[in-house]
């Protein structure tokens, strides 16, 4: 991840695309989340130290977006180990996801961006979660908010194919954002595997 | 500016040097002082006509580097090459506050409505007891013991007296703001002085402030501008999250960057708390580990205004008492 953040402002130059509303102009606005094994357990080795840690952030303005800085910001993602791997805790994970994503909704959040697979998995997939249960989404116009790695957000920005970065194997899928920041993509190759076969295509994607 | 205006008046000649513009510190900045609210500009008032007085050479805007004994006699070099001669030497740097940014959780100089309590004093002689945005507060919280009895930030030692301070800024608030809802969050009420107990009663029982037995652990701000601060009410046992307009960070005491260069470059020893350490806790707080060099006020410990004239006074008497009588 250090080295993403280090090449960071490289990436800004190779980049085919900005952290930018192409028809508006204006910075998107992502949420940053960093896994507390990062700027928790080692602040002193973290990049901007365990309460504003900057590694994701610094990323997001190098691209060209905006961080958003809203109350449960450094507020766990759910997972949280034992709350979900003891299944009787689920719950109370579930509890922890909607309220970052309640924190966060008024911001608007076009992005989340993560640094932890854990995270990743956790804010993805609760999302759609949420919807089932109580039909809630925490994005723009009925959408959810698209979950990326800072490897995925680098290759998108870079101008990599979004399908062969893999964005649609997420459950909220990316067809908002990538609207939003002008990449052109064929919706028929999404679920074909390079030489050209068709894949399956998966069940209750949201934002699809 | 008090061991100076004593010592003239017994007979001595005195350079009083001070890094500022003017003297008076950081009283000057205060607006009124705790347990009975003078204004502070009247102790400033006293202390300025302490040293009216022949004996005494006023020189500002100048800092001390360094000093040097031979036998029985100073050379006190200050950072514009001036050397001046003394026979003894007070030692006055005094405190700086915590710089309040350094506890990022608490959110000061990343949200406009943070504020310190050297901030609020400075609204309070201004009369403007505003948020930025011109707004006038409905909730506002106090936050004890930033930067002080915390292990995180190299403090272990308590400041003592940002808890009367809060409660003397909460009681002002509240004059100034008859329906605010006003919280103090703190670790112990550490109310060590004379009538300090008092005003913390009457805080309570006359002035409506509420006070909550827990450390702050984050402040952030919502889409609506408001703060959200995260406590425990240790006494409940219950997580608290409460949504405030202003948030006044009780800012501790440090030993002055001032008086750590002059240890370094002269060799008087600090403490732990790396205050200036006087020879004896209990018989020498003006004495240092150098024969002839004394220290006044807060440069040793956080001290009050009275504990700090006092201090300065007690050091003249120790000056007096080397210079007439020498070592013993």
């Amino acid at each position: 991840m250090f080295l993403i953040y280090k090449l960071r402002n490289e990436i800004a130059e190779k980049a085919k695309y900005r952290l930018v509303n192409h028809e508006t102009g204006d910075p998107l606005n992502v949420v940053e989340h960093i896994g507390c094994h990062y700027s928790k357990m080692f602040p002193r080795y973290g990049v901007g130290g365990a309460e504003f840690p900057n590694v994701l952030g610094g990323m997001i303005e190098a691209w060209g977006g905006n961080v958003v800085d809203y109350p449960e910001r450094r507020h766990c993602c759910g997972f949280g180990f034992r709350q979900y791997l003891v299944q009787a805790n689920r719950g109370y994970s579930l509890s922890n996801t909607v309220k970052k994503f309640s924190s966060m909704k008024p911001f608007k959040p076009d992005l989340v961006l993560t640094n932890c697979p854990g995270c990743t998995m956790f804010m993805d997939k609760w999302q759609y979660t949420m919807k089932e249960m109580d039909g809630t989404v925490y994005g723009e116009n009925g959408e959810s908010i698209p979950v990326l790695t800072y490897e995925e957000l680098a290759g998108l920005v870079m101008g990599y194919n979004p399908w062969n970065l893999g964005l649609q194997y997420h459950m909220v899928q990316s067809e908002p954002l990538l609207k939003k920041l002008g990449i052109n993509y064929d919706p028929e190759d999404k679920f074909r595997t390079i030489d050209g076969r068709q894949m399956p295509v998966p069940e209750n994607l949201i934002n699809a | 500016m008090e061991a100076a205006g004593q010592l003239a008046r017994t007979g001595y000649y005195v350079t009083l040097i001070e890094k500022e513009a003017n003297t008076g510190g950081h009283v000057k900045d205060w607006y009124h002082l705790f347990p009975n609210s003078r204004d502070s500009a009247e102790v400033i008032e006293y202390l300025e006509k302490q040293i009216e007085h022949d004996n005494i050479l006023l020189i500002t805007g100048k800092t001390v580097e360094n000093f040097e004994k031979t036998n029985r006699t100073f050379i006190v070099r200050t950072d514009d090459g001036k050397e001046r001669p003394a026979d003894a030497i007070i030692v006055a740097t005094g405190f700086e506050l915590f710089r309040s940014e350094r506890k990022e959780e608490y959110g000061y100089g990343i949200y406009d409505n943070v504020i310190t309590s050297a901030d609020l004093e400075l609204m309070f002689r201004k009369n403007n007891l505003k948020r930025v945005n011109g707004e006038i507060p409905e909730k506002i919280g106090f936050v004890h013991c930033v930067g002080s009895r915390d292990e995180k930030v190299g403090n272990l030692y308590c400041s003592k007296l940002c808890c009367v301070t809060a409660v003397k800024q909460a009681m002002e608030a509240r004059k100034h703001l008859y329906n605010a809802k006003i919280f103090c969050f703190y670790m112990d009420m550490r109310m060590s002085g004379a009538l300090y107990e008092e005003l913390y009663r009457e805080s309570q029982e006359k002035y409506r402030i509420n006070y909550i037995r827990g450390k702050v652990s984050e402040v952030s701000e919502n889409i609506n501008n408001k703060l959200v601060v995260k406590v425990e009410d240790t006494l409940t046992g219950r997580p608290l999250k409460m949504e405030l307009d202003m948030l006044v960070l009780m800012a501790g005491m440090e030993m002055s960057n001032s008086g750590l260069k002059l240890a370094h470059a002269t060799g008087l020893l600090t403490g732990e708390n790396r205050f200036f350490a006087p020879a004896d806790h209990h018989f020498g707080s003006n004495r240092s580990n150098i024969e002839g060099v004394f220290y006044a006020g807060t440069c040793t410990a956080p001290l009050n205004v009275t504990e700090t004239i006092s201090h300065a006074r007690a050091a003249v008497s120790d000056v007096v008492d080397y210079l007439r009588n020498g070592i013993k």
